[in-house]
This record gives C-alpha cells, sequence and structure tokens, in this order.
C-alpha cells in the first residue's frame, strides 16, 4: 500500500493520463498480437458516434486500489476473422466464429496482463478477469454517470490494411495520486512496448 | 517422438502452438483449462514437455501444477514452462518453488520457444 496525498486537480490529470495511456496501450498491444498488421489509434469513425455497435464485444475488467478499469473490444465478425487470419497466417474462411472469440479475448487478456504487470512494477495490486465475450451496443448517449470519477472513452484502433476495431473504456478512479505517482513507470513500460518488437522473453529459473 | 502437453484455454493460442511444434517434430497433446489438463496429464503414459498457460477458468495454471506435483509425491515428472500475459514476481516466485523450469511472456515468440524447448528436452527440430 502506497502513501498519497492528493490536490483537487488530481483527478482531472488522472483521468486525462489513463484514457491516453490506454488508447495508446490498445494499438500497441493489438499490433504484438497480430504480428503481421501494425494497428495504431484514431478518433472513433467505425459506427455510429453515439452508440458503438459491432457484432460482438470482447471485454476484461480489472480492480484494485486505484479505482476500475472496463476495457472493451467491439467488432464486426467479418473484420476481426480477416485479422485473426492474417495473425495466424490461414485462409479467412477457415477462421470459424469460436477462432475470432478466442482470438479477441486473448487481445483483451494481453492489455489486461499488460496494464496489470504495469501497475505491479509499481507495486500497485491489481485484479484482472478472464476476457470474456458478450453481445449488445455500448450507448454513451443513455450511459451516463454522473461522477467526476467515471469517464467512458471511446476510440478506433485501425491497421495498416484497413482493419477497424471500435474499442471503448470504462474508468473510475479511487486513487488518483497513486496513478499520478506512477506515471514514469507506466510511460516507460508503454513506450519500451510501442518501440520494440522483441516478444515471447523466455526467463530461465 | 517427444510429447509436449498444451494447457490453454485460448483457441486460437493452441491453435498456433500446436502448429509450430508439429512443424518442428513434436507430438502435440492439447487440454483446455485446469481441471483437463489435470485429467490429460494423470491419464497420458509420458510427457516431454508441459506448457501451461495461468489464468484459466477453474483452475488456473499454477493451482492445477500445485495439484499434479501432490499427486506426484511432490515432485513435477517433467520439465514445465508457464506461457501467459501475467509478468508478476510473486507469481514467478511461486511457479518456481513449483518446479516450473521457465516463465514466457504472452505473445509468444516461435524461435524463441523452439530454442527454449530444445533447450530442456535436447531435441534437434526437424526444422532446422
Amino acid at each position: 500500500m502506497q502513501s498519497h496525498s492528493g490536490t483537487p486537480f488530481d483527478l482531472p490529470k488522472a483521468n486525462n493520463f489513463l484514457q491516453n495511456y490506454i488508447i495508446e496501450m490498445s494499438a500497441s498491444r493489438l499490433t504484438k498480437h497480430c504480428q503481421t498488421l501494425k494497428f495504431k489509434s484514431d478518433s472513433i469513425s467505425a459506427y455510429e458516434k453515439s452508440v458503438i455497435l459491432g457484432d460482438e464485444i470482447s471485454m476484461i475488467l480489472l480492480w484494485g486500489e486505484i479505482g476500475s478499469v472496463v476495457l472493451k473490444s467491439h467488432y464486426k465478425m467479418d473484420v476481426a476473422q480477416d485479422i485473426c487470419a492474417n495473425a495466424l497466417g490461414i485462409q479467412k474462411e477457415n477462421v470459424n466464429v469460436e477462432m475470432v472469440r478466442a482470438y479477441m479475448n486473448e487481445y483483451n487478456n494481453l492489455m489486461g496482463g499488460f496494464f496489470r504487470g504495469v501497475l505491479e512494477t509499481a507495486k500497485v495490486i491489481v485484479g484482472m478477469s478472464l476476457p470474456f465475450t458478450t453481445k449488445g451496443a455500448d450507448e454513451e448517449c443513455f450511459f451516463k454517470i454522473r461522477d467526476p470519477r467515471y469517464t467512458f472513452t471511446k476510440w478506433d484502433v485501425k491497421s495498416d490494411k484497413g482493419h477497424i476495431i471500435s474499442c471503448t473504456s470504462e474508468i473510475l478512479i479511487l486513487n488518483p495520486r497513486l496513478i499520478l505517482d506512477n506515471e514514469n513507470i507506466m510511460n516507460t513500460a508503454l513506450e519500451n512496448d510501442k518501440q520494440n518488437n522483441d516478444i515471447g522473453n523466455v526467463e530461465f529459473f | 517422438m517427444k510429447t509436449i502437453l498444451i494447457i490453454d484455454d485460448s483457441q486460437t493460442v493452441r491453435m498456433q502452438l500446436k502448429t509450430l511444434l508439429e512443424t518442428a517434430g513434436f507430438k502435440v497433446e492439447e487440454a483446455i483449462d485446469g481441471q483437463s489438463g489435470y485429467n490429460k496429464i494423470m491419464s497420458l503414459p509420458k510427457i516431454d514437455l508441459l506448457i501451461t498457460d495461468y489464468n484459466m477458468p477453474g483452475s488456473d495454471g499454477l493451482s492445477m501444477l500445485e495439484s499434479v506435483k501432490a499427486k506426484m509425491g511432490g515432485n513435477l515428472n517433467f520439465p514445465t514452462f508457464v506461457m501467459t500475459t501475467e509478468t508478476s514476481e510473486s507469481l514467478k516466485q511461486t511457479g518456481k518453488s513449483l518446479g516450473v523450469l521457465a516463465w514466457i511472456n504472452k505473445p509468444f515468440s516461435p524461435d524463441k520457444l523452439i530454442a527454449a524447448i530444445q533447450k530442456v528436452t535436447n531435441f534437434k527440430s526437424a526444422a532446422s
């Protein structure tokens, strides 16, 4: 447990930092996951701006002393099928729905695991769910929580070949100082992830 | 032919591993979670290497290894890798105390994984 004293400016700063952090992380992690496509984050464009609606949503939940984070990837089946086929090096018609779900869930697992690992480096304990798939829309227009600690963010992750995954996050910050105190550690880890193509480190005991 | 058991709840990860390892000349067995992994370990006559995920429904990879170790009289009778998105030092220490030989970060690198496997199985890949 870290000690912290805050100022009234901490919450908006921490909110802003975490939103941007997750947006950057989403592109970097999908690039690592896929290996054959390069992804970047962009403002949302694929679907209607107020209602984020893909065929399915892959989600993962994180929680702890800092608060909670819900990461959601909304995908059109056809697009995710093509990303999966690229990654696995097989024909798109050989990628079935279950494979797409497994692939997109693993993407969320890679995001959640990275986020959790970075915070653990900073001695901040974060719990993580298993990734799971559901259907439905993310309707910002209907779902406004009037709490300054809460933010809903939406963005696209786009590949160099035109694939688009729409992402949303729901962040509830309980301890902004804990995030701001660890900005440097978190930024360094993310920069390494973005710039280093090295994956799959093997640590022998 | 050497046998590698893969335990991972992700179908696509199992598929990627199976393709890679079979191409390299290994026989691959699969299980989809900790419980079915435990059952598979108990039923297979010989395992030359176990590669298990950590985060899985039901029993996680380390709890599963703990059960296997208890059943086997305190030792894992085969080399074991944990392959996961988890980078927690405390989890690694738990794995080490259970007899895990290596901790591999996901997403995995085919080249690094094959090199690590060769190191523990003294196996020369058909592809090399």
